[in-house]
């Protein structure tokens, strides 16, 4: 297959094509709405809950504000949990839709965006109840919330392709998916996610070197404070770019073994 | 114009067990210039098909004779596009229709309804065209009022009605099945013979893969019979319906 055939193929499943993975995604939503009355909320209840004993205790721990400190908290967590469960459904999004890929030809990346839109809608679930807890502490403003959507649009940008990257590498080796989520959970503590980043004591290199500091700064640093900030947006999506660009050159160096190994 | 052409196709099925999905392995072997790690190199196959090369013409019907690990499975998935070729080539053109599993993207929780636009987009239909021939499915199906609840309170032969109703909806040039499907109680199965009968013979090719020599005879006008993934026989059979 020629490259020329391969992206149409493949880019095909973001334009014709992409009624399957919005369909399939809604319906991973709506099956956990089923015989449940809160439905994904229950992440963001968890969430809350998670914020608000961690909020308390650790405002004292870290002798800050909680006015200060929950706020950012509660941003930072529920920007983490999304990446996190992006990157980690997006690893297995290969290995989860096997069943389909043996059956029917369909572009591959139509299942690495499934998994894309159902977090994106889930996290949505989690967003909206960030606003009410930042207006009543009086730190919203709707450039602010503008300024954090497009944040939101290019993490997703950027993280989609590495799910790609990460699907196919995990497709091929089954003790990589492991390794993810424990590095995952390593990422969380040293990612400003809990702490704030002048709290470092000159140790900056842990949050310039790590991407993760800036995929939450983008969506958390607007509602915070109001400001966009342009460093991280210009690094994320340099990163989403090269991202792309690895992603659909080893799909398409590895597209026709995929199938072999589900 | 609608083509089924295989040249020298060869399909090996890699084994990959504990040792070859290992990323530990490979990363040891990378590093150390293969001389740790060396001993799982040696690649497993089987090889499923074996050089094949034939020419399936608009107005073919063919039957896939073979016994069961011939291939004949294999073969059709490569020709639904799930698997690619090893070596050799297959080229194909007109909108392919895969018989093979009916209630493939079937969610059970979600209502009847839900499962037809389901199932239509993982068959690559449009949501128009859903839309359109959703009265029609319905209607086929014969479930009624039983599509607005969860596919989950449906029994099998219920679940597999609407797969097909879905699945025989939608116009095709080729259709990969395997066996003639039996689908429900002797009712419904009549209505879907004569509906599978009037599809095979709209879509300008058919291949159908099957032990029984009986079938082929009635449904087929050519046959290829397949032994360890080597085509051995490719002949034209007569209608005997």
């Amino acid at each position: 297959m020629t490259l020329t055939n391969f992206l149409k193929r493949e880019l095909n499943a973001l334009s014709h094509g992409r009624h399957t993975w919005y369909l399939l995604g809604l319906h991973d939503v709506k099956g956990r709405y089923r015989r449940s009355i809160i439905g994904p909320f229950w992440i963001t209840l968890s969430s809350l809950v998670f914020v608000g004993g961690l909020g308390v205790v650790y405002s004292r721990l870290l002798n800050l504000d909680l006015e200060e400190y929950l706020p950012y908290l509660a941003c930072g967590i529920i920007v983490w949990t999304f990446i996190l469960n992006f990157i980690n459904e997006g690893a297995s999004a290969l290995i989860g839709s096997a069943h389909i890929i043996k059956q029917v030809s369909l572009p591959l990346l139509t299942h690495m965006m499934r998994v894309a839109f159902r977090n994106t809608l889930i996290f949505l679930h989690s967003w909206v109840i960030l606003i009410p807890l930042l207006l009543w502490y009086g730190y919203l403003t709707t450039y602010g919330l503008l300024c954090s959507i497009l944040g939101a649009v290019l993490v997703i940008f950027t993280l989609t392709p590495l799910t790609v990257l990460l699907a196919i590498v995990c497709a091929r080796y089954r003790d990589v998916l492991p390794m993810i989520s424990s590095a995952l959970q390593l990422m969380f503590f040293v990612t400003p996610v809990m702490w704030f980043p002048q709290q470092l004591a000159g140790l900056t290199s842990v949050i310039k070197y790590n991407p993760f500091a800036y995929l939450i700064d983008l969506i958390r640093e607007p509602m915070l404070n109001g400001v966009f900030p342009l460093a991280s947006a210009g690094l994320v999506l340099g990163m989403g770019l090269l991202l792309w660009a690895a992603a659909l050159a080893l799909l398409f160096t590895h597209h026709k073994q995929i199938p072999y190994w589900l | 114009m609608t083509y089924l052409i295989a040249e020298r196709l060869t399909v090996d099925y890699p084994i990959l067990d504990v040792g070859h999905r290992s990323f530990k392995k490979d990363a040891l072997s990378w590093i150390t210039g293969g001389r740790i790690g060396e001993t799982s190199n040696h690649r497993l196959s089987i090889r499923a098909l074996e050089d094949l090369s034939f020419d399936i013409k608009p107005g073919d019907r063919v039957g896939l004779l073979g016994h069961n690990g011939s291939g004949k499975s294999t073969l059709l998935k490569v020709m639904a596009n799930v698997y690619w070729p090893t070596q050799g080539s297959l080229k194909s053109q007109g909108r392919i229709t895969s018989l093979l599993d009916l209630t493939l993207g079937m969610e059970v929780e979600a209502t009847g309804y839900e499962n037809i636009h389901l199932r239509g987009a993982i068959l690559g239909v449009k949501p128009a065209d859903i839309k359109q021939s959703i009265n029609d499915i319905a209607e086929f199906s014969g479930l009624g009022d039983y599509l607005r609840l969860p596919v989950r309170t449906y029994s099998s032969g219920m679940m597999v009605r609407l797969g097909f109703a879905i699945s025989t909806a939608f116009p095709a040039d080729i259709i990969l099945m395997d066996e003639w499907l039996g689908v429900g109680d002797a009712q419904f199965q009549e209505q879907a013979n004569s509906r599978l009968k009037e599809m095979t013979s709209n879509a300008s090719i058919l291949v159908l893969a099957s032990h029984s020599t009986d079938l082929i005879n009635s449904v087929c006008n050519r046959c290829i019979r397949l032994e360890h993934g080597k085509m051995v026989q490719d002949f034209s059979v007569e209608y005997s319906s």
